[in-house]
Parts: C-alpha cells; structure tokens; sequence
C-alpha cells in the first residue's frame, strides 16, 4: 500500500512537471498563451436606413469604415467584412478606409468585426523613428483650409498667449497639451474649435481639431486619429467605452499621439484602441452615433487568443491540441477557466487544517464561501456575509419562538437572505458603496449564504459565541486566503493552458493527508505537556 | 519538526496521528453507528447485561409524539438525547414535569432553560428529528432515558450536572482516564472544550493526579470553594475499569472512549461509547498517550482475558 501511495504521489507530481518541460523545451510552447493583457472583440457597423435618410449637405459622403491596423499598442487579430475575412496589415503609415457612396453600393449590412489586443506603449521613450514625411504629405498635414477665417483668427491668438517663437516644436505641443488637458472640459454634444477656445468645452473631436490646428500653425505636421476610449474597464464591472478623437503630431521621426483628456503624452495604454489614424475628412461622419454604430465586448479571459493557440498546437504537436481547453467556446471556456483553481483551493484548505489546525464551519464550508466571494466580490461579499450573520441570529431568536418545523423555518431563513440581498444591493448602489452589477448579483450565492447562517446559528447556540467567534474566524481566514489564491488571474490562465497541472493538487493532498506530525495550534493546545513543564505533577 | 519537538519528546498525540494511525487503522467504518447511536449502543448494552441508564422512550417520528402527553403524566423526570447528537449537543435534561389535563398548561421544567410549555418541549424533539444535532445533520431520534443520580462524592467538586469518567481503550487496554466535571461555564456539561474541568486519574487506584480548564492546568474547581481536587480517589474504580474493558469488547472499536456515569446504588453505567475520543484528556493526565499506545500496539494479545489486559495496564500504567 505504501509503495502505491508512493509511486503515485511521484506521478502527481512528476507528470505535470515533465509535460510543462516538454511542452516548453521541446515543442516550444508558451505556457502562457499571450501576455495578460487586453482583449476586445469590437463591430463596427453601418446604419443605412439613417444615412438614406441624413442630409447629404449635413454630412457629406463618402461614408466610410475604417479598417483597423496592428500597431506596437495594439495587435489586431481579425478583421472580418460582412463575415468574410479580409487582411488587415502591419502598417504605421497610412491606414486603409472603405469608402461607400450614399446607396451603399447595394450592401445592405455593412459590418465589420475584429479582435484586438491592446497594451501600454510609450512613443517617447521608444524612440524609434518609424517614418518620413514626404514634401506632399508634409503640406497636406500642414494645411490650414479647413479652418474658416474667424476660427483662425483664434487659434492664431490663442497659440500666442501659449507658446514663444524661441520654444522647441516638442515644448510648443507641451504646452498646448497642457492647456487642452488642464483648461478644457469634455462635453458629449458636437462643437466646433470656436467654442473650445470661447467656452473651454467641447467633444473629443473639437479638442483634437483645436489641438491640430495650434500645432499646425507652429509647423508641426498633425494629423486627426479616431479610436476607441474604455472609460471603465473594472473587473467584473460592465465595461463603458466611448468614440473618441485624438491629434496625432508628426515629432522627431514618429506620429506621437496626445491624450490631452487622459493627460497621455505619446502614450497608449489598453484602454484605448486605436481604429484610424488619418480621419480628418471623415470625423463628422464617425462622430455620428446614428450612422455608425460601435459595440464593444471584452473578452474576458483576456489573455488568451484561443484561435491562434490551437493553430499553434497544431502545428507543434496533434496531441496536446486534442487536450487543449481551447478548443471549447468562449462560454464554455470560462466555466472552465472558474473551476480549474478550485482543486488549488482545497489544497489550501486541506493544509489550513493538517498543518496549522484552523477548525472550519463544515469541512468545505470555507470553499463555498470563496465561490460565493468570487461570485460577487470581496467587499460585497464580506460586508453581506456580516449583515447576513447579524440577521440570523436575530430570526433565529424569533422565530425559535414560534415552533415551526426545520425546513419552513429555512424556507423563511432563505427569503429573509434574498430579501436582504435586495436592500443591500439597493442601499449599496443608491449611496454609492458598491458599484451593483449582474457580476455582484447572482443567484447561486444565496443557497450558500443560507446553509451557511444556518449551520452557524446552531454552532451559535450549542457552542457558545467564544467557540463560534474562533471558528468563524477560521473560516473566514481560509476563505480569504483562497479568495486570493482563486482570484490570481495569471495562475488561473496557466492552468486553462496546463490541465494536466490539476493532477499537481492530488499530489500535494497525498502528500498533506500523510502528514502525522502535530498542527501548529496543538502547540498552544498542549503547551502545558510540554518538556519540563509536568514538574509538579509526577 | 523542530517546534514540535517538546511535543513529541512529551509523548503528546496530535490530531493528525490520532487519526491516521489509531482511528483509520484500528477503527472499523462499519462498526460506527452501533457507538455513534446511543439508542443502538443502549440495545447492545442490555443485550450483554452491561449496566447503563434505563431506556424510558423512543421518538422516531413526529407522529410518536401523539400520545406523548399523556405519557408524560406517570413520569416526573428524565433525559431527552439526540441518539446521534456529538458532544452532548441537544441533550435537555427535564426535573419535573407540571401535568395538567390541558396541553397548554402543561409545564416541563428542566435544568437548561428553567421551563418549556408541552408546545415548546414537541418544538424541540421535531428540532431532534430533523437532524438539527446529529453529526452530519442527518435525520435523527430522540431517545428518553432516566436521569440519573449525582453520587454523593462528587456532591461538592461539581457545578450542576452530573460528572462522569472517561476512560479510553486501546485494543482492550485501559490505557488513560479521566473525570470530567461540569462548570458553570461550561452550563453544565461535561465537554472540556465549552470548559467543563477535566481531572486526570491514576489507573492503578482510582486518584486524581491532575486537573484542567480550558487547556490550563489548575488545582481546584472553578464554582467548588476551596476542595483540592488532586488525591482525591474516585468511588468503585475496579468497577469502573471492569465496566470499561466489557464496551471494549463488545464495540468491536479498537481505538474506543467509554464515558461512565457512577450511580451511588447501581454503580458504574456506561453512558455511551465514542469511537474518536478528544486529546484533551492528556493535559489533565499531564502525560501524552503515545507511548502508552505503542506499548500496547506490541502486545500478543491472544489467550488474554479483559482481566488479563487491565492487569497489564495497572502494571505500566498504573504507578506515575
């Protein structure tokens, strides 16, 4: 028997690790498919019934659709036109567009999707001049004809109460910078460069327009980007994405975009997905909600790119990819991505125990709690937990009264809890504690909730509030514990990527189930047997 | 390890290793519920003759309590106990019992809550029922037995309640006991952990040695005034130890506790049986079980009687 148990906590742990060296060293794999970055799944859509409808004077076609491009901030996997894929290359210059007269040339639907994934970038620092402006893009990138004479007339004075001759062009877009970012405030509605400069408010686009024209008008070559701003992109929290324009000015070699709004200079973080970088004959059609529609998913497990990791597998080697968790959909995915790091958590539960001795609610009580944690979030979760605990001992002191049978009585006990999770969510959100979401509410909770108060009111009243506060504390302390363990993103992808790591819990459980040794705690337990502490007694 | 080596070199048994390598080894799974039910353990007991508290009732249903009233008419006190509860969780004790031809002036009087009305007393045995104490919340019965009798010693080292002896057996070996007696922190029972004061007893003769609370050492009972507890010899300890060593054969559980309630005319009555007794009964020993269960591991117990076996632990055990 002990031979077994040998032999096969031996293979608990040496398979996952030899498959980990094979699939690195061998067939060449990552163990993390893609730096934990972010990843969107955006569509872009055109509106015909309204542009059929708009005022070709209001806005003039053509009507476009911007065709995104792989940049060093972002590397867009595939862009599909009407469901058929079309190439989207690496390109820092130019960016490509699809123009459509005002019948749409017979589409019907015009849609375009694409992943991208995004991550932080600095052009400054990166200092890597990626191109040259020729004599006709330079002048097209300087022209002031799309200002009329009284914008101008502002801009001119504005740009000189801003900046000196003297200044380099790299100060002169500082201070211009600073201005847009410290002065002007972001408002949704359409405005023009005027109300920037008369009003210090105006759209993204009026920003961008008025940054472009003070730096055009110093000489520095600028241009109008259009992308996608995440304004929250929280976890667990609904993302909130808006349009937006930015300038991009032409600076020692590279296109350096500006943020004034975000106070990013030169700077691209994963919020920000850039779609044009030339739209400046387009952006009173792209500012149009009505005719262009954007729509914006995370995907959540954002890591990974599945499509390409199983292309890979297959490649490298048919039999992982038969075994990879990337073959299932995104939905499917995350279920799995949920549960791969719960067998780690007993684990930690299973050393709590042997090792340190901590007495628990139930044996996987602790377990729940993390799910239920998990489910919704720490802060909620725990404050609830608190509330609930509160209540629960106030019902169970009334409704003892009334003698009613054990499963009534925790039919009530249930309603109060989902009762309870109503004002909670409705106190939390109305005073703004907690942001509410269907991330922090969800019905699977509140069975665990309940079996939980009940198993505690009773260990309440036969133990004693001493007995009850020590084991309480102990489940919350493993509960905690798993939380974070649970919660580490890195690790969760790792094991999606890695099934086989799970056989690595069943041999640490062998290996903590055969502990004999003492638990912690016993040496507080039984400190008074200890050497040489008996003398009185013998 | 090095932070436990006070520990081991002291002999103490840790949770661990009392699990792993008595109760998992020695105690068979199918044997459990004949020591976890105490109505099956009263069955088996009056099936050998072995001496223990009176069955007055079974409750299995709640439709057994139909005639429960004027049951109780005839009876004036007795126990009501989970048949599975753990750790004397759910046992109420009833004094008295104020009959009255109308349920609803009927009065059960008993030690935990002063007084139930006949509504709450049929309240608390469905709580029974349902399981609300068993072990692992299965579906339970309530069992009446007869309340005993506090025996004149412990008259004065003892808050309420009623104390009883917790000897533990290895393969038929009495190989530790102590006495537990309840105090007012503990309400009354007997379970060391709720802080019930545990005295450890020399084998040989029946003394006390030692005393706990709470995991500390004392001399004296918390609620007891000034009575030294150690030196203190408890009552018909031959007995006690004869009575052991007879559960211990019958429950077929290797690695057994037999808690025993002394009765000052019936003697030792074996209360229940359990087959994972607690560890605390080595602070009140001041000595750790371990060596004493290793010493009997290695002992030939073929052709030995239970004489035989409490012979050989009053020889190793016995002088301290």
């Amino acid at each position: 028997m002990k031979r077994l148990k040998t032999v096969l906590i031996f293979l608990c742990l040496f398979v996952p690790i030899a498959s980990l060296i094979y699939k690195t060293q061998f067939l060449g794999l990552r163990l993390i498919p893609k730096k934990a970055t972010t990843f969107w799944k955006v569509e872009m859509s055109l509106n015909w019934d309204n542009i059929q409808r708009v005022d070709s004077q209001e806005v003039e076609p053509p009507y476009v659709l911007p065709i995104p491009h792989s940049l060093p901030s972002q590397e867009v996997i595939s862009v599909t036109l009407n469901g058929k894929e079309i190439s989207s290359q690496k390109d820092h210059m130019t960016s490509s567009i699809l123009q459509f007269g005002k019948d749409g040339g017979g589409n019907q639907t015009t849609s375009m999707h694409f992943d991208v994934n995004t991550e932080f970038y600095d052009y400054m620092s990166a200092r890597d001049p990626d191109s040259r402006l020729d004599y006709e893009d330079r002048m097209r990138y300087l022209t002031m004809d799309n200002f009329d004479e009284e914008t101008l007339g502002l801009l001119k004075k504005l740009s000189d109460t801003l900046v000196f001759n003297s200044d380099s062009a790299e100060a002169k877009l500082e201070k211009f910078f600073f201005y847009l970012a410290d002065e002007i405030i972001l408002k949704k509605e359409p405005h023009t460069v005027k109300d920037v400069i008369e009003l210090a408010s105006g759209s993204y686009l009026a920003q961008a327009q008025t940054m472009m024209g003070l730096a055009r008008l110093n000489g520095i070559p600028s241009r109008i980007a259009f992308g996608i701003q995440i304004l929250d992109n929280k976890v667990g929290e609904k993302i909130k994405y808006s349009r937006m324009f930015f300038t991009e000015a032409f600076l020692n070699g590279q296109w350096i975009p500006l943020f004034p709004e975000k106070r990013l200079m030169g700077k691209v973080t994963g919020n920000q997905i850039v779609v044009h970088r030339d739209t400046e004959n387009f952006a009173n059609f792209l500012e149009r909600r009505d005719l262009l529609k954007i729509l914006l998913d995370p995907v959540k497990f954002d890591p990974m790119s599945s499509k390409e990791q199983l292309q890979n597998l297959n490649e490298v080697s048919s039999f992982w990819s038969v075994f990879s968790l990337h073959r299932f959909s995104l939905s499917i995915q995350s279920i799995f991505l949920g549960i791969v790091l719960i067998p780690f958590g007993t684990v930690v539960l299973s050393f709590a125990r042997v090792f340190v001795g901590i007495t628990t609610f139930g044996i996987f009580m602790p377990i729940l709690l993390t799910l239920f944690f998990l489910q919704t979030s720490f802060v909620f979760g725990f404050t609830f937990l608190f509330l609930v605990v509160i209540v629960g001992l106030m019902q169970r002191a009334l409704l003892d009264r009334f003698y009613l049978l054990a499963v009534p009585r925790l039919s009530i006990l249930l309603a109060i809890v989902i009762l309870l999770y109503i004002l909670f969510a409705i106190a939390a959100d109305s005073w703004g504690i907690l942001a509410i979401n269907n991330k922090t509410l969800n019905y699977f909770p509140i069975v665990i909730i309940t079996v939980f108060i009940e198993r505690f009111s009773i260990y309440y009243i036969e133990e004693g509030a001493k007995n009850t506060l020590k084991t309480s504390l102990g489940t919350f302390a493993v509960a905690t514990v798993c939380y974070y363990l649970l919660a580490f993103k890195w690790l969760k992808v790792f094991l999606f990527n890695n099934p086989e790591m799970l056989l690595l819990a069943v041999g640490l459980n062998l290996i903590i189930g055969s502990y004999r040794g003492f638990r912690l705690f016993e040496l507080f337990r039984f400190a008074e047997l200890k050497e040489g502490q008996d003398g009185n007694l013998s | 390890m090095v932070i436990f080596r006070e520990l081991a070199k002291a002999g103490v048994l840790g949770n661990n290793r009392r699990i792993r390598d008595f109760i998992l080894p020695y105690n068979n799974k199918s044997d459990y519920p004949l020591v976890d039910d105490k109505f099956l353990t009263s069955q088996l007991l009056l099936s050998k003759g072995i001496p223990h508290p009176k069955t007055r009732g079974l409750i299995q249903v709640i439709s057994d309590t139909k005639h429960l009233h004027s049951q109780l008419k005839n009876i004036d006190e007795f126990v009501v106990k989970p048949a599975k509860g753990a750790m004397g969780n759910g046992i109420v004790i009833v004094e008295k019992v104020d009959w009255d031809e109308s349920k609803k002036k009927t009065k059960i009087v008993t030690t935990r809550q002063a007084s139930m009305s006949y509504d709450e007393f049929v309240y608390y045995i469905s709580m029974i029922l349902s399981g609300v104490f068993s072990l692992s919340g299965q579906m339970d019965r309530a069992l009446f037995q007869e309340k005993l009798v506090i025996h004149p010693f412990f008259k004065d080292i003892s808050y309420r309640g009623i104390p009883d002896v917790r000897v533990i057996l290895f393969r038929g070996f009495p190989v530790m006991a102590m006495v537990r007696l309840p105090t007012e922190s503990s309400g009354g029972r007997g379970n060391l952990h709720q802080g019930a004061v545990g005295c450890g007893i020399n084998l040989l003769d029946g003394s006390i040695i030692g005393a706990m609370q709470d995991n500390k050492r004392i001399s004296r009972h918390p609620d007891c005034g000034e009575q030294e507890l150690i030196g203190l010899k408890i009552p018909m300890w031959k007995e006690v130890l004869a009575v052991a060593a007879q559960c211990s054969g019958l429950a077929r559980i290797q690695y057994l506790g037999v808690d025993i309630v002394i009765d000052p005319i019936r003697g030792p009555l074996v209360l229940e049986m359990n087959a994972r007794p607690g560890l605390s009964i080595q602070i009140a020993n001041g000595k750790g079980l371990l060596p004493r269960l290793q010493k009997v591991a290695l002992v030939d117990t073929k052709n030995m009687s239970e004489e035989d076996k409490i012979q050989f632990s009053l020889e190793n055990f016995g002088s301290y």
